[in-house]
């Protein structure tokens, strides 16, 4: 079997954990931005070739260091933009001038002129998908600004909640535009992190969005964790979806299972491209990666 | 197939448009906000909807069976009531807490007397496998009688002085805005209280609290602390906690996982020793996941209930008594600093 990419998922270093909460909360007391980057860094030296992540400022402090001590390496870029979370936040305390207010918030001087003189508020209720195209550009290039010299966007991967809420409320021009936007700005394909994978390859479909056009990220795993409506049916959509460029993550259905049980389980499976696996210690970094590679990728 | 409408555009009623769409047999027509931004900008984006900038106009065009009330609590009694004088027939889920004070909540009941639609309130957790285990457990008294609990929900989410509806004085609050989830599965498990000892803390907030602990006399002589708050350093993301010793047993129950310890067997439940269960091995698989699976289910319960004529357990008047509590709490605080 050999896979594409071997991708470092962020969450552990962010205090994202889909299973513990108490985990998550303990991780948060001893990761700092400089052991954070150590677990980075001896993720690609154990053969991780992508980094997935959302747009904190702790992530791009880490890699406004690498970029500026020249880290050597090559690896990918997988973020998970825009950060819909701290807009909904925004709506949730404040409402939808929290949500202007925090939109204006992320964009500098310059920005915010054009924002409010050119285009003006209006274009966010007269074409809200331009809007939000530019949002996203705001954060691609907030982000270009900061990487490290040899790292290469590969994606813009989209936050489930926004996938998925998109397939359910059938968005499609949101999603076709979306789609395009990436592809004609970035030269890249555009993503989403979906955790109903097979109503998501049905919504594409109805869309008229063929699966090689876009990058899906999905829970992949033996206990069938999040693999909703059920891991059967998620599997038979991944055999039936040969062209589809597939990352598979929470491949340990959140460390409740091994990683050699998860290795079997993900070479018992055809369509799957890539692997995104996530990890909070340099040990743990060293270890889990030597062996996906070893596995996975020969 | 029930149709619904949502009244609310934040993230809680995008949450449940986005479940309830994703359920076959039933479809949302129709959703209002009074921010007439967000209405231009989700008529753009959600075509296959309607939007209205007022819940009545709403009623009037459109032929909903069902209609959730996703908007702060301040709003719930007047929309509630309104729908009801206009639709008596008209089903209703709330989101938590009912109401932002008990009396608007008992004027809720009443008026949902009135009413033959089926009402629900939001109070998800019931929905948790873990929590749920527990009830079991209790149900079964598998403890013994019940001695002591101690129980809290503390998060990070505030730690500066904000602006918004969850910071003013009738709104909002850590009591009322983060503590109903934990003051419901208090009641559900233990019945109300009968008195209640508290103190409230201001940290960052100036017009509400960010921190109350209560001591709390239930019957059966059962007594306990609740610490509600929310702005706690370390608790990102928050911690929903509860720990019960009773005279055969002790148990310790967050929303990851459950931990049991029992010096006698329950015949035909559990044996004695240490069990410990995990949330998602007692979760069963939803059609449609959407951060986590109890709202999924929350929804099937109260659309099920509408479609079968049945009452939801989680009513307004069960609703009512956790405005109830917190009032209690509220009332008995001695200290404000």
């Amino acid at each position: 079997m050999s896979l594409d990419n071997l991708v470092l998922g962020a969450n552990p270093l962010s205090g994202v954990d889909h299973v513990s909460g108490a985990r998550a909360r303990e991780r948060a007391l001893w990761l700092d931005p400089r052991s954070i980057e150590k677990v980075i860094k001896a993720a690609f030296s154990a053969g991780a070739d992508g980094f997935n992540f959302g747009p904190d400022p702790i992530t791009y402090s880490i890699f406004t260091r690498m970029k500026r001590e020249q880290y050597p390496r090559s690896f990918g870029l997988y973020p998970i933009l825009p950060d819909i979370r701290t807009l909904g936040r925004a709506i949730v305390t404040e409402g939808s001038l929290g949500v202007v207010k925090e939109l204006l918030g992320r964009l500098t001087w310059s920005d915010r002129a054009k924002a409010i003189t050119q285009s003006g508020l209006s274009v966010l209720t007269a074409n809200p998908t331009r809007a939000l195209n530019a949002y996203l550009d705001i954060e691609v290039r907030n982000l270009m600004e900061v990487i490290p010299a040899k790292a290469e966007l590969r994606t813009v991967l989209a936050f489930e909640m926004i996938t998925d809420m998109a397939l359910s409320l059938r968005t499609v021009d949101l999603v076709k535009d979306y789609v395009r936007h990436v592809a004609e700005t970035y030269g890249i394909k555009a993503g989403f992190v979906t955790r109903n994978f097979p109503k998501f390859v049905k919504f594409c479909a109805d869309c008229g969005i063929p699966l090689r056009d876009i990058i899906i990220m999905t829970p992949i795993n033996k206990l069938g964790f999040q693999m909703t409506p059920s891991r059967e049916l998620c599997e038979e959509t991944l055999r039936r979806s040969d062209d589809a460029n597939i990352i598979a993550m929470s491949i340990l259905a959140g460390g409740r299972i091994s990683l050699n049980e998860a290795i079997d389980y993900l070479r018992s499976l055809h369509g799957i491209k890539s692997v995104c696996v996530g990890v909070s210690t340099e040990l743990h970094a060293a270890e889990t990666f030597q062996k996906l590679q070893a596995a996975l990728f020969s | 197939m029930v149709s619904v409408g949502v009244v609310g555009i934040g993230q809680m009623g995008l949450q449940h448009a986005t479940i309830v769409s994703s359920l076959d047999g039933h479809q949302v027509r129709a959703m209002c906000d009074k921010e007439s931004l967000l209405v231009r900008m989700a008529r753009k984006v959600l075509p296959n909807l309607h939007f209205y900038t007022d819940y009545n106009e709403m009623l009037e065009r459109e032929s909903l069976d069902a209609v959730f009330v996703c908007t702060p609590a301040l709003s719930h009694e007047s929309i509630v009531t309104d729908i009801i004088d206009k639709d008596k027939a008209m089903s209703l889920f709330v989101e938590k807490p009912l109401a932002a004070n008990y009396d608007a909540a008992m004027r809720m009941v009443h008026a949902a007397r009135r009413s033959t639609g089926k009402m629900m309130v939001g109070f998800q957790k019931r929905f948790t496998g873990v929590f749920g285990k527990t009830k079991e457990l209790l149900n079964k008294d598998a403890l013994g009688g019940l001695l002591f609990f101690r129980c809290h929900v503390l998060s990070s989410d505030v730690l500066k002085e904000t602006q918004g509806w969850k910071f003013e004085k009738e709104s909002g609050g850590a009591i009322l805005d983060f503590g109903p989830h934990l003051l419901d599965l208090l009641i559900w498990y233990f019945g109300e209280p009968l008195s209640v000892e508290s103190f409230k803390k201001h940290f960052f907030s100036f017009k509400v609290e960010d921190f109350a602990h209560s001591v709390v006399n239930c019957k059966n002589g059962l007594v306990g602390y609740v610490d509600i708050g929310w702005s706690m350093r370390n608790y990102r993301p928050h911690e929903l906690s509860i720990e019960i010793h009773g005279k055969h047993g002790s148990l310790n129950v967050t929303e990851d996982r459950l931990v049991v310890y029992l010096d006698r067997d329950v015949p035909g439940m559990i044996e004695k020793g240490v069990h410990a269960f995990h949330t998602a091995s007692l979760t069963p698989q939803v059609p449609f996941l959407l951060t986590y699976p109890e709202y999924t289910l929350e929804d099937q319960c109260f659309l099920n209930c509408v479609e079968s004529n049945l009452q939801p357990e989680q009513d307004f008047k069960q609703a009512a008594r956790v405005n109830r509590l917190i009032k209690m709490i509220q009332e008995s605080c001695s200290i404000e600093k």
